[in-house]
């Protein structure tokens, strides 16, 4: 597995790595553990619709991190008036489920059409 | 040689099979020792097995035809416990003399290293050994009053 | 420099494991496998053996808690019994498909109903395919060397794989016997410090046990059965064969053991073959790897062997017959195989009863 250059990702977020699909059975792991915090593809072309934050009527609570099925969603520092960090949604791990826009107590986020 | 011991949970009758096994080991021969299997509850019936020869012991089955008998408790002198045994087979029984050398020493009737001092005045095990094997057993003041009821015994 | 002690099977093993250091041990009691426990937990608390000892609250998390302890990267040890092992089934072959190297220790019990706590093989017999080694120690010795080499047969990176050392209960477990016992010195050197096949730690984190759907699942599988075949080679080469023959040389008709039994199956032979009667004995020290290779070789001239076990398949053959029964097969004038099943939740084998067996072999009869 090899990380894929051409992928300007986040540090701190999962990375994309190219994987083959084994051939032979030399290929294969002798066991089935593999490193944690990879991704062997992305899911940004899985989406129908996308989540879109609307940093002002957002309050920090966290819901959406909380509850999205797969952790696309995290704080991110920033610099800001009203926080020193702020949600922000990983595209790439997104698959557009809408149930952070579902689950928002404040309606701050909207899905909108891919 | 095959020796049986029969006694009730408590009174030490593996740890005499075992001592016994321990002690001609040391003397030089291979033996095994094991007890009746199966739930240890006191005051029932238990018996332990002790198995010596100048070869390795690779029988493991109980001990249904023994060359000694000994019994720890005299209630327990019965066609169960002498089944097997040889017309001219040994049959050592505790006796009231015994259990009140016990009493004295130990201040408890428990007479499994007064049975290995008759066992050793039979020569079935040199003394010295069966004194080595205690000596691995106890230690302090229990030791010296064992090796008093082990001796006393013997030269009764 | 080996010391003479005079130990139960269970001391014997506890001797070993202090010698192999293993880094966690998590265990729970059960009979006749307790005074293994009781005899570790002495050599904790007075200093002799340093490790995490964890109580668990069953079998299942004793297996369990070592996965997490063998996947960071260090020597593990349990040990079971019957209801404990059967209890442990899931994880059994978690462990195995996982490849954590996990030496266990099983002390032979039958398997209830109707309860019982005395030595048979159902136990560990009844989970040949959970795709552990499964060894068998036919003394204290034997189930004293078993223990060292076990980590070291697990712990090969070509093997990576759990190890069941199987001792009978009671009859091995509770039976004191002279024994010899090596210096650390000397197991440092059958057992070096545990390498560990793959490790996860904080700088390398592992999504331990991932799923493989139906395109990928057989390939691990086949890693497996590579893992049981290196552990077949190193036995042979390393840890004194698959299997032990006595007396075979000149017999036509064989007795198969495995365990305990097998002592005085020998006195039996020494005593038929001094008169003229042609039987040797074959005992299996390892079941999983099954030595079909040896068996073919050792028995392709004998008339009828007999399987001598402490199990019953119930509407079918006995578990192990059935295996020589498939090893044989194929072989021109393959033996006839018989099955016997003995020592049923305890049941004392006597030399009359090995000498009932061998003349049913001899007369080719059921």
């Amino acid at each position: 597995m090899a990380t894929d250059p051409n992928n300007k990702r986040n540090p701190n977020r999962p990375q994309i790595v190219s994987w083959n699909i084994p051939s032979k059975l030399e290929d294969y792991l002798p066991y089935p553990h593999a490193p944690s915090g990879v991704l062997i593809e992305g899911h940004a072309n899985w989406r129908l619709e996308k989540p879109i934050v609307d940093c002002v009527a957002c309050k920090n609570c966290g819901t959406c991190e909380l509850l999205c099925p797969d952790a696309a969603i995290f704080y991110e520092e920033v610099a800001s008036a009203k926080s020193a960090k702020s949600i922000a949604i990983d595209y790439e791990l997104c698959k557009g489920c809408g149930i952070c826009a579902f689950e928002c107590k404040f309606n701050a986020i909207k899905m909108e059409k891919e | 040689m095959k020796i049986r011991f029969h006694g009730r949970g408590g009174q030490g009758c593996f740890t005499a099979a075992r001592l016994l096994g321990l002690a001609a080991t040391a003397q030089g021969f291979y033996s095994l020792a094991f007890p009746s299997f199966g739930p240890e509850r006191r005051g029932a019936p238990v018996v332990g097995y002790t198995k010596i020869s100048d070869k390795p012991v690779r029988d493991r089955s109980a001990i249904l035809k023994p060359d000694v008998v000994v019994v720890l408790d005299e209630k327990m002198l019965n066609a169960a416990s002498k089944s097997g045994l040889a017309e001219n087979g040994l049959l050592l029984v505790n006796s009231k003399e015994i259990t009140e050398l016990a009493l004295k020493i130990l201040g408890r009737a428990v007479v499994n290293t007064a049975m290995l001092g008759l066992l050793a005045k039979k020569d079935i095990v040199k003394l010295e050994f069966v004194e080595q094997a205690i000596k691995n057993e106890f230690k302090g003041a229990l030791l010296e009053k064992n090796l008093e009821l082990l001796r006393r015994a013997y030269g009764n | 420099m080996a010391i003479q002690k005079f130990l139960s099977g269970n001391e014997a093993i506890a001797e070993a494991v202090k010698l192999a250091k293993p880094a966690v041990i998590a265990v729970y009691p059960i009979t006749p496998q307790t005074t293994v426990v009781e005899k570790l937990a002495d050599f904790v608390a007075n200093g002799e053996l340093k490790t995490e000892f964890i109580n668990v609250e069953s079998e299942h998390s004793a297996l369990s808690a070592l996965m997490g302890a063998s996947a960071m990267g260090v020597r593990t040890f349990t040990a079971t019994s019957s209801q404990g092992l059967l209890y442990m089934s899931e994880c059994l072959h978690y462990a195995a498909g996982g490849r954590f190297p996990i030496v266990m220790m099983n002390a032979n019990r039958a398997v209830a109903l109707p309860w019982n706590i005395f030595g048979d093989q159902r136990d560990s017999l009844s989970q040949l395919e959970s795709g552990w080694i499964q060894l068998y120690a036919e003394n204290a010795q034997e189930a004293f060397d078993l223990t060292l080499s076990s980590f070291a047969i697990a712990e090969n990176h070509a093997v990576a794989l759990p190890v069941m050392l199987n001792v009978d209960g009671f009859a091995l477990t509770h039976t004191y016997e002279p024994l010899n016992i090596i210096s650390q010195e000397d197991a440092d050197k059958i057992l070096p410090p545990f390498k560990p096949f793959f490790e996860m730690n904080l700088e390398k984190p592992l999504s331990l046990g991932f799923s493989a759907g139906p395109r990928d699942n057989t390939a691990f599988k086949q890693h497996q059965i590579n893992g049981m075949k290196a552990a077949a080679k190193l036995i042979n080469e390393k840890f004194g064969d698959l299997v032990d023959a006595y007396k075979l040389e000149n017999a036509k008709y064989a007795i198969i053991t495995l365990g305990s039994i097998s002592g005085l199956v020998r006195d039996v032979i020494d005593e038929l073959q001094s008169d003229g009667v042609k039987v040797g004995l074959l005992r299996l020290r390892s079941l999983r790897p099954f030595p079909e290779e040896e068996l073919r070789s050792a028995l392709a001239n004998f008339k009828t062997v007999g399987v001598l076990e402490k199990n019953l398949s119930v509407g079918a053959e006995n578990a192990v017959a059935k295996e020589i029964k498939s090893a044989l097969y194929g072989l021109e004038n393959a033996p006839q195989v018989l099955a016997f099943s003995g020592g049923l939740g305890g049941r004392d084998i006597s030399a009359n009863e090995i000498k009932d067996i061998i003349s049913k072999i001899i007369g080719g009869e059921k």
